[in-house]
């Protein structure tokens, strides 16, 4: 077996110090290096692949393609990715790979690789995909990937009460996650024991997911999880892993896959695009009463988590809003572009954009405040939402309030000159979002926390989850540290190592720092049990230093002893219905965000000049880490609001890989952004605390569209709000006549 | 000026191997002499994280030959001194400079220039000498902050 | 339907075979043999990573004639190696052609800048390259070397044919440019427009120079270029034309604006469509100029505007 010791994950302090290793930075040099083959056309079909220059290159040691993963596909929800394919779905799909001694023999053995195509049509919309006699995958023949429908309520009952409607149709972009980390992995390999050491935000899972494959090849796998440089949904399964797992089996060798920047957003996966027509009805008092949304989300070439996504869009956000009536209709389609993955929000952050801004119009067509209209509308503490969401702690009110302050204050302290050329304008938008959800996986939303008293001092914790920068190590750190009363340079932490931590489910859902924090709490309290009954038996007196305990335990060789494991899993949770009813996750945070800004309305161009963020994320406990999370989670909304694309010529191929193109904010990009915070109080949380992680993004696209509505009088319903698209608006006279209405 | 087949990397003088002449110093660093602070966020000059000084002034060693920079001083956040390196990452610390991390030897990097009193025109905003390094988790309001401490 | 393109080759730079003469000589020679000009490499190197090519490159750094860089108050000479950061940092260039600094400093970031020449920018002849309208405007003329002794100048907007095209032949180096200085009541500035506010190629972008009578008001010589609305950077003659003899007023400054946008040839790709791109330049001209009048108030008997 391997006696390596495990990977103590780098924290806030090693990262300060550049002294973080990420998978890139652990391979050693005389690793064998493989890279994935990539098809250049949309849609084709793989004819013949002709490595015999390849393997005769000197250094080239192997070439994988489609037979050799026969059978294998993945997708937790639809197993249908391949690893490499026979079928090229969209622009960069991988289809063979190479591996060899170095770099340089490696580039030329792709050179010298002839693949032959049969080019098909392909479709890169979602209308073309539902028009399309083409079929992407031979199993789904009209390209709907899967449906999803949720009606609730009276729909008989609602007419008579609402008397205004506002409806519109509103599309996102796919867009890069963009991580500033390349995917990267390493596999070592110890006879039949195969390590995955590479940077993912669920290794569990993928554990989980690789074991039976790899147990199908003879052997056996752990994952080791380094630093990671940014994952926001990406990181997890991804066919370079595998392709590296079966290399490393195949040659008994290390082998190593690196991406390049661009290689990695050709081939990554990107944030779902969805059109969303939406309509709102409310009474002529601004009651809201019902909603009806008919989504597509384009699920790219292969499914991963987009039905989830989907679903997630089409009502999550309901939830913050007495609506008494809903209906949702959505379809997600299968497209020859890049797959689309969970992102920041999980689809949430989509469908707000549609929501908020037709709140936002409501208020404008029923002349009030909209923090007011929106106040008198969400729900409260001891709710049941639409959705079935039973709302615990609940700081929305003040949130608002909190907003609409900051705004009427700015308002009235820069009395703007109002040119002809700049306009001004404030805006605001509003959100819910769980905290886990248990939905997710249907055995259990569950998060271990291990404390092992190690012989040569200190006590290392373990768990599944791991550290994405929002904190994690810092939360379990100073959590032990006080329990137990010990000096936290006592403590390691090892995240994501399966060979010798607990499962975890991984960071998504905003759920980790919430649960590790509660299964921190729970091993404290049986570290301390055990602690207790092993001082008894060893009759020592009252009160017993931990320190002198271990010393003892240590003779006599009873470590062991003190191993615990803690774990949490909320309570009142249930795996919702087909429909997407049911409470999902053991409390809910909100918030409200509010911004200026400033429209040059000769070119369109929008500048973000001051940003506010109201977060209900319970009783904070680290207000730097969590007040970081909100700023980075604001800046990337604006960069989907305003810049971000994943832009694809009519052939579909991806015309934008790079930093240069995809428009990431930059340093100057980023406006000052003010976080206020309630004091709200979880009682089902660790110390009272909520969490944050997805919920800053959520907001943003619809809260800077509503103030650019109110600057110039026009909206732009498609993302990116470029400045072309938002200076077209100014000039349509039809646009700015703003929603249909009835 | 640089000729020659030498090095200096952090003080200390390194023969370049012949092959590594025309190969990019981002992966002399990195692989030849471990130095893997520097890190490739895109190897095509766009995020900064590989940003080494070149005789005092930042650059990006993904967009070098050794053969170009041969004979010139080379400085990476290993080679920076110890109580800056301190420094900057109390502060970072202090005001949430980072998330994941990975930007941050880059930014590092333009702090200790800029503690240095780097500038282009002697009167440029912070906006845009830190322009050139991008942080997708976007703590820069933080980094701004960071900075401001440290200039 | 079968299909020639095979793969996407991974995005790696290639083993560059390096060459670093230090004379001009050598490096004809080793243009001859084959090799691609490399200076500061931050056009050449993400090329070659996308591309797999060129694999030959000779690197000019070392030959030290071509570091030369000389601003008098008539003219500055910049040499092939001086790189864009050394001319930010030098106030008289600043001072002497500020169309031009303006310019270099919206290139890349403060690390490009260290590494990148201006003539770079010239040869890349992109048509959103952020100094070619600048030097137009400043009457830039390049240096062109063929072989050895055989040296001739011509004009910038004659050297620019076609996206990454060029007038050099081949086995030619563009050994330096030259350009006028700011003489007396002469202002010059460039704007560009970008989606993000760093880091981005500009979607359209303006150079102009002024001359100004006497009187600091009435135009006397105007000089207007036009970036990446067209498959070179363009000078804009009538535009300019239409400024001279008048006082700069609203409607003159419209009236120029106007003309540049209906001359300028821009197209339609997925950063913006030709017609939004006109619209772009209007705006652009109008900023310029206003950038130009206020830097000018100098020039006016009491150091304001009407
Ligand atoms: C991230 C990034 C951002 C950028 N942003 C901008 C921007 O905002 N605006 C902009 O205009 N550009 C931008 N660029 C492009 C680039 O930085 C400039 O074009 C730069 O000026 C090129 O100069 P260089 O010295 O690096 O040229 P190199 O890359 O060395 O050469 C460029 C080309 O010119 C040829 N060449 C160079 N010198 C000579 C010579 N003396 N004689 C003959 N041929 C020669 C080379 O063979 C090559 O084909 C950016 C580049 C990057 C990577
Ligand atoms: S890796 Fe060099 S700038 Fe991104
Ligand atoms: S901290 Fe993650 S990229 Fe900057």
């Amino acid at each position: 077996m391997n006696s390596r010791p495990p990977l103590s994950t780098a924290s806030f302090r090693e990262r300060a110090l550049a002294g973080a290793r990420y998978a890139a930075d652990i391979i050693p040099p005389d690793t064998v290096l493989a890279e994935i083959v990539r098809s250049p056309h949309t849609h084709a079909r793989v004819k013949r692949i002709d490595s015999r220059a390849t393997l005769a290159v000197p250094g080239v040691l192997a070439v994988l393609t489609a037979e050799d993963f026969e059978g294998i596909r993945l997708g937790h929800l639809c197993a249908d990715e391949p690893i490499l394919s026979s079928v090229a779905r969209y622009f960069g799909d991988g289809i063979a790979a190479v591996a060899a001694k170095d770099r340089q023999s490696l580039m030329r053995g792709i050179e010298a690789l002839r693949i032959d195509y049969e080019l098909l049509p392909h479709a890169i919309t979602i209308d073309d995909a539902l028009a399309s006699p083409v079929a992407i995958h031979d199993f789904c023949a009209d390209n709907i990937a899967e449906k999803f429908q949720a009606v609730r309520g009276d729909w008989q009952a609602i007419n008579s009460r609402v008397a205004l409607w506002v409806e519109n149709t509103f599309e996102t972009a796919a867009i890069p996650h963009a991580y500033l980390e390349p995917r990267a992995c390493l596999v070592r390999v110890d006879g039949k024991r195969l390590e995955l050491v590479c940077g993912s935000h669920a290794p569990s899972m993928m554990a989980d997911f690789y074991r039976p494959i790899v147990a199908g090849w003879g052997s056996q796998l752990e994952v080791v999880t380094p630093a990671i440089g940014g994952s926001f949904g990406a990181k997890w399964e991804h066919p370079s892993q595998l392709v590296c797992l079966l290399f490393a089996q195949r040659l008994q060798r290390d082998v190593a896959m690196v991406l390049s920047r661009r290689d990695d957003m050709i081939a990554g996966r990107t944030r779902a695009a969805m059109r969303i027509r939406m309509r709102i009805g409310a009474t002529a008092e601004g009651e809201l009463v019902a909603k009806e949304t008919t989504l597509w989300c384009d699920n790219g070439a292969y499914s991963l988590h987009g039905p989830a996504v989907m679903k997630a869009a089409a009502i999550r956000g309901d939830n913050l809003y007495r609506f008494s009536a809903i209906k949702a209709d959505a379809q997600l389609v299968y497209t020859n572009n890049m797959p689309s993955e969970c992102f920041r929000g999980f689809g949430i952050t989509q469908s707000t954009f549609a929501l908020e801004q037709l709140i936002d119009e409501l208020a404008r067509r029923l002349k009030l405040d909209p923090a007011k209209l929106r106040l008198s509308n969400t729900v409260r503490e001891g709710d049941t939402a639409v959705h079935g969401w039973k709302i615990g702690s609940c700081g929305i009110a003040d949130c608002l309030d909190g907003i609409s302050n900051r705004i009427d204050r700015h308002r009235r302290d820069n009395a703007l000159p109002r040119s002809e050329r700049y306009r001004t304008g404030y805006g605001l938008a509003a959100f819910i979002h769980c905290i886990g959800n248990r939905g997710y996986d249907k055995r259990f939303d569950r998060a271990f926390v291990t404390l092992r008293t190690l012989p040569e001092g200190g006590i290392r914790i373990s768990s599944g989850e791991v550290e994405l920068g929002c904190g994690t190590v810092e939360v379990l750190i100073k959590t032990v540290a006080r329990e137990l009363a010990t000096n936290r340079d006592q403590l390691e932490v090892v995240l994501g190592d399966t060979a010798t931590g607990p499962h975890g489910m991984g960071s998504y859902a905003s759920r980790t720092s919430f649960f590790v924090a509660m299964a921190a709490l729970d091993a404290c309290r049986r570290f301390k049990r055990a602690a207790e009954q092993m001082r008894v038996e060893f009759g020592m007196t009252k009160p017993a230093e931990i320190g002198e305990l271990v010393a003892r335990a240590r003779q006599q060789q009873r470590l062991g002893d003190l191993e615990v494991t803690g774990d949490y899993q909320p309570s009142g949770v249930v795996v919702p219905d087909e429909t997407g009813y049911g409470n999902i996750s053991a409390a809910y945070t909100f918030g409200a965000h509010g911004c200026c800004v400033q429209v040059d309305t000769y070119t369109g161009k929008v500048t973000v000049t001051q940003y506010w963020a109201a977060h209900d994320a319970g009783t904070i406990v680290n207000l730097n880490e969590t007040q970081g999370q909100v700023i980075g989670g604001v800046i990337q909304g604006l960069g989907f609001a305003l810049t971000e694309c994943a832009s694809v010529a009519e052939s579909g191929q991806l015309l934008n890989p790079g930093y240069l193109d995809d428009r990431v904010p930059t340093f100057p990009d980023a406006p000052p952004v003010e976080v206020l915070f309630t004091d709200t109080y979880e009682k089902k949380g660790p110390a009272g605390a909520k969490t944050i992680g997805e919920p800053p993004i959520i907001p943003v696209p619809a809260c800077i569209a509503n103030a650019i509505r109110d600057a110039v009088g026009v909206r732009v319903y498609q993302l990116p709000m470029t400045s072309e698209r938002l200076w077209r608006a100014i000039n349509d006279d039809d646009a700015r006549s703003g929603p249909k209405g009835n | 000026m640089s000729t020659g087949k030498y090095l200096r990397v952090n003080g200390t003088e390194y023969q370049i191997p012949g092959q590594w002449l025309g190969r990019r110093l981002l992966d002399y660093l990195r692989h030849e002499l471990r130095l893997v602070s520097v890190k490739e966020g895109c190897g095509e000059g766009d995020c900064g994280a590989c940003t080494v000084f070149v005789d005092a002034e930042p650059m990006c060693a993904c967009l070098l030959l050794c053969g170009v920079v041969a004979g010139r001083n080379i400085i990476t956040v290993e080679g920076l001194p110890q109580d800056f390196r301190q420094r900057f990452a109390q502060l970072c610390e202090k005001h949430g400079g980072l998330q994941c991390g990975y930007c941050t030897p880059g930014f590092t990097m333009m702090s200790a220039w800029l503690s240095g009193g780097g500038t282009e025109t002697g009167k440029d905003p912070l906006d845009k000498l830190l322009a050139g390094n991008i942080c997708r988790c976007s703590v820069y309001q933080q980094l701004k902050k960071v900075v401001a401490e440290l200039t | 339907m079968g299909s020639q393109v095979s793969i996407i080759r991974p995005s790696y730079l290639p083993e560059i075979e390096l060459f670093r003469p230090s004379s001009i000589d050598g490096v004809f020679e080793c243009i001859k043999d084959g090799a691609r000009v490399l200076a500061g490499g931050t056009d050449l190197l993400p090329w070659a990573s996308q591309h797999g090519q060129p694999r030959k490159m000779v690197w000019i750094g070392n030959v030290e004639p071509l570091h030369g860089f000389s601003v008098d108050d008539e003219r500055l000479q910049i040499g092939a190696c001086v790189t864009q950061g050394e001319l930010i940092r030098c106030a008289d260039f600043r001072r002497a052609a500020p169309a031009v600094a303006d310019s270099v400093q919206f290139v890349g970031s403060v690390q490009l800048r260290n590494q990148a020449t201006l003539l770079g920018n010239v040869c890349s002849a992109s048509p959103a390259g952020d100094t070619l309208p600048a030097l137009l405007v400043h009457e830039a003329q390049v240096e062109i070397t063929g072989a050895p002794g055989q040296e001739r100048q011509v004009s910038l907007d004659d050297f620019l044919l076609a996206p990454g095209k060029t007038m050099l032949a081949p086995g030619e180096l563009a050994s330096g440019v030259s350009f006028c200085g700011l003489r007396a009541n002469e202002m010059s500035a460039y704007r560009r427009h970008t989606e993000r506010r760093a880091l981005d190629l500009a979607v359209a972008s303006v150079a102009a120079r002024l001359v100004f009578e006497a009187d600091g008001y009435t135009v006397a010589g105007a000089r207007v270029a036009l970036g990446a609305v067209g498959p070179t950077a363009l000078v804009a003659i009538e535009a300019a034309k239409s400024l001279v003899g008048h006082p700069l007023t609203g409607e003159t400054k419209s009236i120029c604006a106007a003309i540049a946008a209906e001359t300028c040839k821009p197209i339609s790709d997925f950063r913006a469509s030709a017609d939004y791109r006109r619209q772009l330049v209007k705006v652009l001209v109008e900023d310029v100029i206003g950038e130009i009048e206020q830097r000018a108030r100098i020039f006016k008997p009491n150091g304001e505007g009407r």
